[in-house]
């Protein structure tokens, strides 16, 4: 129907679009429940739409090549696909667009897949008349679709890596041997994390401290890495390829360009608390390092134990210590990328008040584990809290605060095959130790793992399938009460220790730090990948990537392999030092605007700034994230959002309340 | 009954092993073994759960009870097994625990004799005076000839077995009246 005004050269064929639409069958995922044909013949009528086809797999070669013959012999100015999610495969298509003349937002993506065939999989009638609505919407918003071009950002090389746990530390490691310039913060005193209060580590059982801390003097070692521990960041603003970061140095009390880590301090300081390394079951001082092969070996002063006393300033014999200093520092630097290692925190067994782990003789598997460590508070023995015996029967209780509604839904992951981890070395150092394992799966789902957990059994190690019911304790003993699904009975089992295999938990901060980096989290409160398959460690906000268990549960080559994901993902964004960046920014059309600046207080992102001097307002391109809020409240029309511009919604909008006409 | 898993026998695993169940560790109750069973749909006889008792040293369930000498010892389970924790060799281990306690079946005992004095686990009497009234040719089998029975005496009286199977020297088959486990 708008064969001459196709003929035309493609400039003009701005103002008289020849649209293409494209139906895809996605297998039988969309054409299972929507009648594609009827939707193909529906499109024909639609105004402006000159060529109409299906494909039983549009993404493929194939598909691609469609589009782009049609475009290129037949002269379509524009395209709209009716497929699956823009969320994966809009960019797929936009590259087809690209590699002919037409310009890459000239094409609309049609969603008929997520949020039409599948979720109204059992009404194939309404479902076809819901795809054909949509088609109708995106051509109607195809018609007023403009050519735009991409902004180039320049991008700092150099990362901020947040969290010194064994993801952190990989994801420095990487990117400073390539180059690039790392600052790693760390809360704690020293890096390490939670890999650094394990004794051995599964399917191999090499000892944690020996595989961590070489990587750890690595990292002191790399002057690409500035290393910035006892800190946390304070502040984060600009946008992809160079954002500004305050870090807050926590004030330590001690010059660590001084201190040599003799330890003589923590020796004469009278302060004993509670050892949080050794999960409290032990004390440090006030002044204290934190552990034997801490990174940096220094000392910190506790500031809200310590009495000042002074003994520690006497006695150091560098004259590192100045307990007067009391004021935080702030470093500020700038960085092209982010990586968030943040780890985990352990599920607080007291919520589960039927496990009883106010007695004694409940502990959760970190303690044990730091019983078991050589270096721990037992020096590696087994011992009941209660009276400081090795104990002769000990029970472990599995998904203590996982797979649970009333916790934690989801599984932790590691739990089953560190519960096996803990019960083998037990049975290694007490062959006649009686150990029991409660579960409900078993799931030792790793290389080499399966091996691990026959071994266990073949250890003599006793499993039950069941979950625990209660604990009660019997003086210094304690009965765990179950159930044994394969006896078909009930259980009990007398023991002189149980083990809570507590859960792995987003830590408690990560809520404020997602709110800080403007990235998602899930309702775990672990922080959000984009894609859980194709793009495991990258965020909503570019530039910012997450690896290892902030991103969920996860065990040790897990944790390393995002760690070194995310270290690649933000080499390959900072190497070229520029990056194209989608051109959806809002523009201010001066000549209508009335500097109320209505849209200068809504703008979440600080983007709108109005500049007195020039009577203007202007938007920041790099931070304007294209969200369209001033657009839509900007009482004169004044701010166009790119590529969602009034026009365009508006057509969308009348296409979607007009009925199928 | 709630089972208390402290009071139960550790060494019975280990005995389990030196009777020929040596690979009885490697099970973790997949339940492959009781869903070919031929037996267990009508009997009590659920070997998944044996294996587990074992491991758990439950020995009184499993050997004051029948189950364990109503495998029909087809060996299906053994075959099948995915951990090559031979179910069968498990039972087999059972059974020979079990008699070594004087815990045995008569049905088993009968079957023993049976075989010590006519050379047959089942009893032919009936089919020999048969064959002989119609003028059929006599049978020939292992208890037609004393001398094949005297044979099979010598090997059980230098065998354990002897005492295990609980044979008698003054015993009287049963006759016809059919043999089964009862």
């Amino acid at each position: 129907m708008t064969k001459s005004r196709s003929r035309k050269k493609k400039k003009e064929s701005n103002d008289f679009p020849k649209i293409g639409v494209y139906v895809c069958h996605c297998g039988t995922n969309i054409a299972g429940s929507v009648n594609i044909e009827e939707v193909v013949n529906y499109s024909k009528t639609l105004s402006n739409v000159s060529i109409v086809r299906d494909h039983m797999y549009l993404c493929s070669e194939q598909g691609q090549n469609l589009i782009k013959d049609d475009i290129q012999k037949d002269g379509i100015t524009r395209v709209v696909a009716a497929c699956c999610s823009p969320r994966t495969h809009e960019e797929i298509f936009r590259k087809t667009l690209n590699s002919t003349d037409l310009n890459k937002y000239l094409y609309e993506q049609v969603n008929i897949r997520d949020q039409c065939s599948w979720p109204h999989i059992k009404d194939k009638e309404n479902a076809t008349k819901k795809a054909m609505t949509l088609v109708k919407s995106g051509v109607y918003r195809a018609i007023e679709l403009e050519p735009l071009e991409d902004r180039k950002l320049p991008v700092l090389k150099s990362t901020l890596v947040i969290g010194g746990g064994i993801s952190g530390i990989n994801a420095a490691l990487d990117l400073a041997r390539d180059g690039y310039k790392v600052y790693l913060v760390e809360k704690n005193p020293s890096i390490g994390g939670k890999m650094a209060q394990l004794d051995k580590t599964f399917p191999t059982n090499d000892c944690s401290a020996c595989i961590l801390a070489p990587m750890m003097v690595d990292i002191s070692n790399n002057p690409n890495v500035e290393l910035l521990t006892y800190s946390e960041v304070e502040n984060v603003s600009g946008h992809i390829g160079n954002y500004h970061i305050v870090v807050r140095k926590k004030q330590t009390s001690v010059d660590w360009n001084k201190c040599n880590g003799c330890g003589d301090c923590s020796i004469v300081c009278p302060v004993k608390v509670d050892n949080e390394f050794n999960c409290n079951m032990d004390k440090r001082k006030a002044i204290y390092i934190q552990f034997q092969q801490a990174i940096p070996m220094k000392a910190v002063i506790d500031k809200t134990k310590c009495i000042k006393c002074k003994l520690c300033e006497k006695r150091c014999q560098v004259g590192a210590i100045d307990i007067t200093k009391n004021d935080d520092e702030y470093v500020e630097f700038d960085v092209g990328s982010i990586i968030v290692a943040t780890g985990y925190d352990l599920f607080d067994p007291n919520k589960k008040a039927e496990y009883d782990y106010d007695h004694p003789n409940v502990i959760t598997s970190l303690e044990l584990e730091r019983m078991m460590c050589a270096s721990g508070p037992t020096k590696g023995e087994i011992l009941r809290p209660s009276d400081n015996r090795t104990p002769h029967t000990v029970s472990f209780i599995q998904c203590v605060g996982s797979r649970d509604e009333k916790t934690n839904d989801y599984c932790s992951r590691i739990c089953c095959t560190y519960s096996i981890k803990h019960a083998r070395l037990l049975k290694e150092k007490y062959p006649d130790m009686d150990i029991y394992i409660h579960y409900i799966d078993l799931r030792c789902f790793g290389k080499g793992y399966e091996e691990y957990y026959r071994m266990a059994r073949e250890k003599g190690v006793k499993f039950i399938r069941g979950r625990i019911s209660q604990v009660d304790s019997i003086g210094d003993r304690l009965e765990v009460s179950g159930d044994d699904d394969t006896l078909g009975e009930q259980i009990s089992v007398i023991a002189d220790l149980v083990v809570l295999a507590v859960a792995m938990e987003s830590p408690k901060d990560s809520k404020n730090l997602a709110n800080l980096l403007n990235i998602s989290t899930d309702k775990t409160g672990f922080f959000k990948e984009i894609h859980p398959k194709l793009k495991p460690v990258s965020t909503d906000s570019d530039g910012i990537f997450i690896a290892g268990a902030c991103q969920g549960p996860k065990e040790i080559p897990d944790a390393v392999s995002q760690g070194k994901a995310a270290a690649s993902a933000a080499s390959s964004l900072m190497s070229k030092g520029e990056i194209g960046v989608e051109p959806l920014f809002a523009q201010v059309i001066d000549e209508f605007c009335a500097k109320c600046r209505t849209c200068e207080s809504l703008c979440t992102y600080k983007a709108i700034k109005y500049i007195e001097d020039e009577n203007k307002i202007e938007v920041d391109i790099a931070l304007c994230k294209g969200c369209g809020v001033c657009s839509a409240a900007c009482p004169s029309s004044a701010i166009k959002a790119n590529h969602f511009t009034n026009s365009q919604v508006r057509m969308q909008i009348l296409a979607l309340t007009g009925g199928l006409k | 009954m709630k089972i208390v898993l402290n009071d139960t026998n550790e060494e019975l695993v280990n005995k389990v092993i030196q009777y020929g169940g040596e690979n009885i560790y490697k099970c973790f109750q997949c339940g492959m073994c009781a869903s070919g069973c031929p037996v267990a749909g009508d009997t009590d006889h659920k070997i998944k759960r044996t294996m587990h008792q074992v491991l758990l040293g439950l020995d009184e369930q499993i050997l004051d009870k029948k189950s364990i000498w109503l495998c029909t010892t087809c060996f299906m389970c053994l075959e099948r097994c995915p951990q090559n924790a031979g179910p069968t060799e498990v039972i087999f281990a059972l059974r020979r625990i079990s008699a070594e306690k004087g815990i045995i079946p008569d049905a088993q005992i009968e079957v023993a004799n049976n075989i010590y004095h006519l050379g047959h686990a089942v009893t032919v009497e009936k089919g020999i005076k048969l064959r002989d009234k119609v003028g059929a040719p006599v049978l020939n089998t292992a208890g037609s000839d004393k001398k094949h029975i005297d044979e099979i005496q010598r090997i059980i009286n230098l065998t354990k077995s002897f005492k295990l199977l609980k044979i008698k020297k003054d015993w009287k088959p049963k006759g016809d009246e059919v043999i089964a486990c009862d």
